[in-house]
């Protein structure tokens, strides 16, 4: 067991050492220190420098965060985080942490969903080493951090154009994927392959892969009753898709 | 904790106005205490000393601004653990940082054949390195460099409330630590 006593009693004796070890090293110093080139003088100083950039970042960090301008701290933060200054790996997991939560009620797009995998990758990646380098509390953090932003979650749905289908570039003058998929399958396909706002919202919605054409099930005549959705019946996990086509 | 084993802030800061008569007095006062202070906190004591090494020349070339600062010791200390958390850090991106206990103790084995408080304290130096760094560098401060909890915040960048928590959590650990195992112990030594 390790107490204060015995950090105290290795207190008392870290300065014992003889003094002709200690005359032999100065001597050594003074050696290196004339023989150095104007080069490695210039290294030594742009070193020294660099120790008081990390706490000049950390500082504009701490008022950029202050000032509610996230971007502008996580970037601070990062270049004194990268050199292990103080408590910035924390503070910087903490302010991408805030970031990824402003994405938990955007609109869903891939672009979207990107942005905030990489956050949160790179949140968790810094509370890690924080807790490393004795923040427990960054555990914490970091457990919270993974439950709040589960990615198979049903996210908002992009708001509608304003002024109705066609109306401007990036939306489908058909008035979108589920409509479009109301038609026949050959006019769909031919729409499809010229319509960026469909193929978009296509690969968006089926994760990646286009959903295979299914045969219509027979529906019920309950019209209240929904239609299924093409990834739920192929036992894919649930997430928001184009309706079934009737 | 409280600061009861650091002298007081007057005499501690006499201490350190009597060594700036020269640098090299300052240089006999300071460099014993900041090298092992960083054997503490390294895990490679080649880097302790090349590190104390590079901190005093940064002391020297800065002499004469130094002899305005209240403390100019606490400015070596800054500085030197700043640079061996810089040269850490590049190290770990590398992959060439080897942090775990068998790595420390051998390279401990190798510093105390030449260093024989290293050899006296072999488990309590063991027993900070396993420490995450914050609380070593809080309790190697403290301790061992003899600086108040108020001192030790300032030169980590940090608050006071945090080096106290960093301290207390420290202290806990060290008391459950483990130490070297027997093995890692014999340090080839010849008994006196």
């Amino acid at each position: 067991v390790i107490t204060e006593d015995d950090l105290r009693v290795a207190a008392d004796t870290i300065d014992q050492t003889s003094d002709a070890e200690l005359r032999r090293r100065f001597h050594q110093l003074k050696a290196a220190r004339e023989a150095r080139t104007q080069l490695e003088v210039l290294r030594q100083q742009a070193q020294l420098d660099s120790l008081e950039l990390d706490q000049a970042a950390y500082k504009l960090a701490q008022q950029a965060e202050d000032d509610d301008d996230l971007p502008s701290a996580a970037h601070w933060y990062r270049v004194a985080a990268i050199n292990d200054f103080a408590d910035a790996q924390l503070k910087l997991a903490r302010v991408l942490d805030a970031l990824a939560g402003k994405h938990l009620t955007k609109p869903e797009s891939q672009v979207a969903t990107r942005q905030e995998m990489d956050l949160v990758s790179e949140a968790a990646r810094w509370y890690a080493a924080a807790y490393a380098a004795g923040d427990i509390e960054a555990a914490e953090h970091m457990d919270n951090l993974i439950a709040r932003h589960d990615f198979t979650r049903p996210r908002a749905r992009p708001a509608p154009a304003a002024d109705g289908p066609g109306s401007g570039p990036g939306t489908c003058p058909l008035g979108g994927l589920q409509k479009v998929m109301r038609l026949q399958l050959a006019d769909a396909t031919a729409h499809c392959s010229s319509c960026r706002a469909c193929q978009d919202e296509l690969i968006t919605d089926s994760g990646g892969v286009p959903p295979a054409p299914k045969t219509p099930t027979p529906q019920p005549a309950d019209h209240n009753c929904t239609p299924p959705r093409l990834l739920t019946d192929s036992g894919c996990t649930p997430h928001p898709g184009p309706s079934q086509p009737s | 904790v409280n600061d009861s084993h650091v002298g007081g802030p007057l005499d501690r800061g006499q201490q350190a106005r009597l060594c700036l008569v020269s640098f090299e007095t300052f240089y006999k006062t300071y460099r014993t205490r900041l090298v092992r202070f960083l054997k503490t906190q390294a895990s490679n004591s080649d880097w302790a000393e090349d590190v104390a090494d590079e901190a005093m020349m940064a002391v020297w070339d800065k002499w004469d601004e130094l002899l305005n600062y209240e403390r100019p010791d606490s400015w070596l200390f800054k500085v030197a653990t700043r640079k061996l958390r810089h040269l850490e850090s590049r190290a770990r991106e590398d992959c060439g940082l080897h942090e775990d206990v068998a790595s420390s103790g051998s390279d401990l084995q190798f510093a105390a054949v030449t260093d024989q408080w290293v050899e006296v304290h072999l488990d309590l130096i063991a027993a900070m390195r396993s420490l995450p760094r914050r609380q070593g560098e809080v309790i190697g401060l403290h301790y061992f460099g003899g600086y108040t909890i108020a001192e030790t915040a300032h030169i980590l960048g940090i608050h006071e409330g945090t080096a106290k928590k960093h301290l207390n959590r420290g202290l806990e650990n060290l008391r459950v630590s483990q130490g070297l195992p027997d093995a890692a112990k014999r340090t080839g030594r010849i008994p006196a």
